[in-house]
């Protein structure tokens, strides 16, 4: 389908710097998350969770606790009449069956066991110390190497902890690689990451004997009311999802966990059972559940966990002509988003290079630690990471300098067919390229760079660190809705499938609508996450809201003006009737949005759409980091961060930096900071902020974005996604520049994150 | 089963109070099972983890008296409750031991400089301490106060050099209070370093350094059970000190700790480079 592209002039609000409507209320105390929800008479829930990493449940007693005060009741694994959990995708290991409680096995610290219902989140927790429960240890399987050796396996129905396959094509084996002059390997780690969104889960629900309502802190508020109604077995209209603001995500919920299914699997039961008992007052129940930040860091998913083979080879004038990459995923306990991740890892594999013979391979594991899931990028940033990382090695074998190595190897040409699953739209990679190292003044860097090298006694030693990425934004269009609606007083409802959990949308949204209607801003309000106010809707994740949602709520408005428009010529027959620039024409007279409305009077004007873009859309663009490098003490500050994310057509320009640096942020500190550890029984290290590397604004130096808008094709806004952007190009961008900063030390790879001791432990052996 | 500590806030039940006077506190901390709270930032933690579990806690942290800074015949005194913001904030402080000030603009982060006392940090005992290093390093004067047999309260001086005695344990008994910290040398050439893997976050490793009239003093953190003092008196001329002798006199002290941030070696390691940084910043020092 050929798509005209929007028209813009001066006044329009799209590509404006424009504050976030939703501002005052987030800074302030406005916000109302799930856990501020109120909600008549309250019951809490609270999971007794594995403290072992893997054994069997050995005896279990709860009659202790069901006398504990305000207790109403107790859930073991044999109380909960669901099925069990399959994997969320077909092509995942069947055999890998997940119970909503713990049965007889437990294979991960905070996998829930038993499931307490009590008056205060207080009684249940001291109920919860009053289960007698007894394990036999079994070895807990942690390391991908002893997952994939099969010794020990998690689950019995499976003979290996295989998850998820995918393999070379190549039949070349060894050969793969014949005939490059240059050819360089290394053995990479994408670390495990904690998504850590500032508001945890939180779920709350409630029935009244026909209708369930749910409130969710979710990225997706309508897949959550369709796994719900499949689970729970309900009718699609008695089941009402909520989700109020939400603090965060990250992709980590995207998809509805146990324990939240649970919640709203208490809320029918107990009124099921009757609802006579002496700590609940007759009436509407509502149950309740918000996780700790420990709890959260334990049982929410993490994100990437990848260990890479990287292989690449070419000619020693440095054109890349071969690159390899084999991935390991570990997919933690039970397959979820995280088993695929290799999937989306395989798509994007060539990065931005033209590169003749690829092949790739995955094998997703399961071993004994909190399941993985999608994280900000999902198997993007992983490829991102190994090209980058491949093309650096690739560059320091050749002695080339890696800008032109890149330079060399760019594709050009747009379509571009991976041959991997990618069609890129569009794109200007050497161009993003030049202008950042024009930007930062690349060649006097590397002047600096020799000069500070030459310096007797300076235990600092400076990087310069490049990566030029290309990424998939709406993965896999899938329909979603918009509607937008004229009110009684002019002013504008419109509501959207997607949903925004700290992006902006309401702002980003309202300018698409107000350009296209010529109405000004304030008039215009956009709904969201309400299933039974908004019929239909995907959500937001994988970057793909204003291509998704943003489309479908411009061509609401259009056919807004339509309907409009047809409602005029039928009232004024014989007329010349048209629109522009927010008015209505009828021979030489003209009326408003508010005049239209009283026109209108009770009959409904309002546009539904359901929008499928025809294909995903390719981010692209490149990054600079300038670190300095403490040889001593093994410290890296970070000195500049230069970011260029080409997102085609930039909606709001302020919010669009936002995402970048937030995500820049995100990606730096899985360079420096971040990592999921766990100790070799399976016990986790990190589970509190003290622990966990999560960073503050102390840590981060000012960002320098520069803006380029290579518009795509695919829709009529010219827009491609921009949430994940920053957290995919700047992570390898970090790396390589510490990693360039300790070349001359023999030093080729670091695994992140690179922390003081780690750098300082490379250098140590290297010097030994 | 109390596992479940740790993983979901359950504070057991406790009585709070809050004395009017030193001397109530005094006597309020003589009940059993009774604990002093000042800025909670070390004993609310413990009692989330399950680690302590009081019957009651003594606010001492709105006695007045313990948040004076004063300098009296030429001794300056700094009540236990100081917070690190109130420390690093005073210009008397900065006027008489600089170093005191930089290393509370330095701990944690805005929130716990914000709650956290000098007292409580010394009382807490942690190895990893950045005021222990300080008010090692300045040779400061520990004061405890309690009550005795006729209910008057009774002082009892430590120097800070005796006061840590291991992990997590001071000279200080059940029924004593921490009431000031006093240093009877003014000191204007010192350094700080420490090495962080956050901005935020407690030393892996840390150096303080004090050079007074009275001699060099040297406060380690975070590199052994509990903070440590290296005498390095018999050097009269600090640029004697070779990164070697640095080396020799480091290991006569410390025992390093080894964790996810770092093992023995690499503790050893930073504390030989930062101790030389920092007698390198004191002599070029005027
Ligand atoms: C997030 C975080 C980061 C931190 N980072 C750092 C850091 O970088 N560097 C660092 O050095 N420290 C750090 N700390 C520790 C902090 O310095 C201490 O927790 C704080 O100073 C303790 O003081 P408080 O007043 O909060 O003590 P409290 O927690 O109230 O008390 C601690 C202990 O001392 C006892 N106590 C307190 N005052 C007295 C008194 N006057 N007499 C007798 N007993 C007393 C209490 O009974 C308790 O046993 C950090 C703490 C947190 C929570």
């Amino acid at each position: 389908m050929l798509i005209a592209p929007i028209t813009m002039n001066a006044e329009s609000y799209i590509g404006k710097r424009i504050e976030r409507i939703e501002d005052n209320k987030f800074i302030t105390t406005g916000a109302t998350y799930v856990a501020d929800v109120k909600g008549g008479s309250e019951l809490f829930v609270e999971f007794l969770r594995s403290p072992i990493a893997h054994g069997r449940i050995m005896s279990l007693n709860v009659d202790k606790a069901k006398a504990s005060p305000g207790v109403e009741a107790i859930y073991c694994s044999e109380d909960i009449t669901l099925v069990d959990i399959n994997p969320p995708i077909p092509l995942l290991n069947a055999k890998m069956v997940r119970p909503y409680l713990a049965r007889d096995r437990v294979r991960f610290v905070g996998e829930p066991i038993v499931l307490v219902v009590a008056n205060s989140a207080r009684n249940a927790l001291k109920a919860i110390e009053e289960i007698e429960i007894e394990f036999e240890d079994l070895e807990a399987v942690v390391s991908l190497d002893d997952s994939f050796k099969g010794e020990v396996l998690l689950f019995d129905e499976s003979e290996s902890n295989v998850m998820f396959r995918s393999d070379f094509t190549s039949e070349d084996g060894d050969r793969f690689f014949d005939g490059c002059d240059v050819f360089a390997a290394e053995t990479i780690v994408n670390s495990r990451v904690a998504p850590c969104p500032l508001e945890g889960r939180s779920a709350m629900a409630s029935f009244d004997g026909e209708k369930l309502t749910v409130h969710l802190s979710t990225q997706a508020p309508h897949s959550a009311k369709s796994t719900l109604l499949k689970v729970l077995g309900l009718e699609s209209e008695n089941v009402h999802v909520i989700a109020p603001d939400v603090g965060g995500g990250f992709g980590a919920k995207i998809g509805t966990y146990p324990e939240e299914i649970l919640v709203a699997y208490v809320a029918i039961a107990l009124v099921e059972s009757d609802g006579e008992s002496p700590n609940t007052p007759k009436g509407l129940k509502s149950v309740r559940w918000s996780e700790s930040r420990n709890e959260s860091m334990i049982s929410l998913g993490h994100g990437r966990g990848q260990r890479q083979r990287i292989e690449i080879g070419g000619t020693k004038e440095g054109r890349i002509t071969h690159y390899r990459l084999s991935v390991m995923q570990d997919g933690g306990a039970y397959p979820m988003m995280g088993a695929f991740l290799p999937f989306f890892t395989r798509r994007m594999v060539k990065g931005c290079y033209d590169i003749q013979k690829v092949d790739f391979m995955a094998v997703s594991v399961a071993t004994n630690t909190t399941p993985v899931v999608a994280y900000r990028g999902a198997g993007r940033p992983e490829a991102t990471y190994a090209i980058e990382r491949a093309v650096e090695l690739f560059a320091r074998k050749a002695g080339l300098d890696p800008a032109d190595v890149r330079r060399k190897n760019f594709i050009s040409e747009f379509p571009y067919d991976t041959g991997f699953g990618s069609v890129y739209d569009s794109g200007a990679y050497l161009t993003a390229l030049e202008k950042v190292l024009d930007y930062v003044d690349y060649k006097s860097l590397r002047a600096e760079q020799r000069k500070m090298r030459n310096m007797k006694d300076s235990n600092k030693s400076l990087g310069i660190g490049i990566s030029s990425y290309v990424e998939v934004t709406h993965g896999f269009p899938a329909s979603e809705f918009g509607s937008v609606k004229l009110n009684s007083d002019g002013t504008i409802f419109a509501t959207s499938g997607t949903f925004p959990h700290g992006q902006g949308h309401g702002t980003t949204f309202a300018q698409i609508i107000a350009d296209e209607l010529g109405l000004s801003l304030e008039k215009i309000e956009v709904f969201f996450g309400d299933t039974d106010i908004i019929p239909r809707g995907v959500g937001t994740f994988g970057s793909r809201s204003v291509q998704s949602g943003g489309v479908a709520l411009s061509r609401a408005s259009k056919g807004l003006i339509d309907k409009t428009l047809d409602l005029m010529k039928s009232e004024f027959l014989d007329s010349s009737v048209f629109f522009e620039s927010g008015w209505f024409f009828v021979d030489d007279r003209k009326f408003s949005w508010e005049d239209i409305a009283r026109l209108a009077g009770s009959s409904n004007l309002e546009c539904q759409v359901d929008y499928a873009a025809d294909s995903p859309t390719f981010p692209f663009g490149a990054h600079v980091c300038i670190v300095e490098v403490d040889v001593e003490t093994g410290v890296v500050v970070i000195k500049r961060v230069v970011a260029l994310d080409d997102a085609g057509r930039i909606i709001n320009r302020l919010l669009a930096d936002g995402q970048v640096f937030g995500g820049l942020a995100q990606g730096i500190s899985q360079a420096l900071y971040e990592e999921v550890i766990y100790d070799e029984n399976g016990n986790p290290l990190t589970s509190t902020f003290a622990d966990y590397g999560i960073p503050s604004a102390t840590e981060f130096t000012k960002f320098e974005r520069l803006e380029m808008e290579t518009l795509t094709t695919v829709n009529e806004l010219g827009a491609k996604g921009i949430g994940e952007s920053g957290t995919i190009g700047i992570t390898p961008c970090v790396v390589n520049a510490v990693c360039d900063a300790l070349s001359h030390l023999g030093i080729d790879h670091i695994d992140m994150p690179l922390t003081p001791f780690k750098v300082y432990s490379a250098i140590r052996e290297r010097s030994s | 089963m109390s596992w479940i500590k740790g993983i979901k806030l359950l504070l057991n039940d406790f009585v709070y109070k809050a004395p009017r006077s030193l001397n109530e506190a005094l006597k309020l901390i003589r009940e059993e099972d009774a604990k002093v709270l000042a800025g909670g930032h070390s004993l609310i933690p413990l009692m989330k983890l399950g680690f302590a579990s009081p019957e009651s806690l003594i606010d001492i942290g709105k006695l007045e008296e313990l948040q004076a800074i004063e300098e009296t015949n030429g001794v300056l005194t700094v009540g236990s409750c100081v917070s690190y913001r109130a420390l690093f904030e005073s210009e008397m402080v900065k006027s008489y031991v600089p170093l005191l000030s930089k290393v509370a603009s330095q701990v944690g982060d805005p929130q716990v400089r914000a709650r956290g006392t000098v007292g409580g940090s010394l009382v807490h005992g942690d190895p990893a301490s950045d005021i222990a290093g300080a008010i090692l390093a300045l040779d400061a004067t520990v004061e405890l106060v309690s009550l005795n047999g006729k209910g008057d309260i009774v002082k009892r001086k430590v120097p800070a050099r005796e006061f840590f005695v291991g992990f997590l344990e001071t000279v200080i008994e059940d029924d004593e209070i921490l009431h000031s910290i006093s240093f009877k040398n003014k000191c204007h050439k010192f350094s700080f370093q420490k090495i962080t893997r956050r901005e935020q976050d407690w030393a892996i490793v840390g150096v303080a350094v004090a050079q007074s009239m009275h001699g060099i003093g040297i406060g380690l953190v975070n590199l052994a059970s509990k903070p440590v003092y290296l005498d390095i008196k018999k050097y009269e001329d600090i640029s004697e000190l070779d990164p070697e002798g640095v080396s020799l006199l480091l290991d006569s002290v410390i025992d390093p700790p080894a964790d996810i941030y770092g093992d023995a070696e690499y503790r050893r390691h930073l504390a030989e480079v930062l101790l030389l940084r920092c007698l390198k910043e004191i002599k070029e020092t005027t």
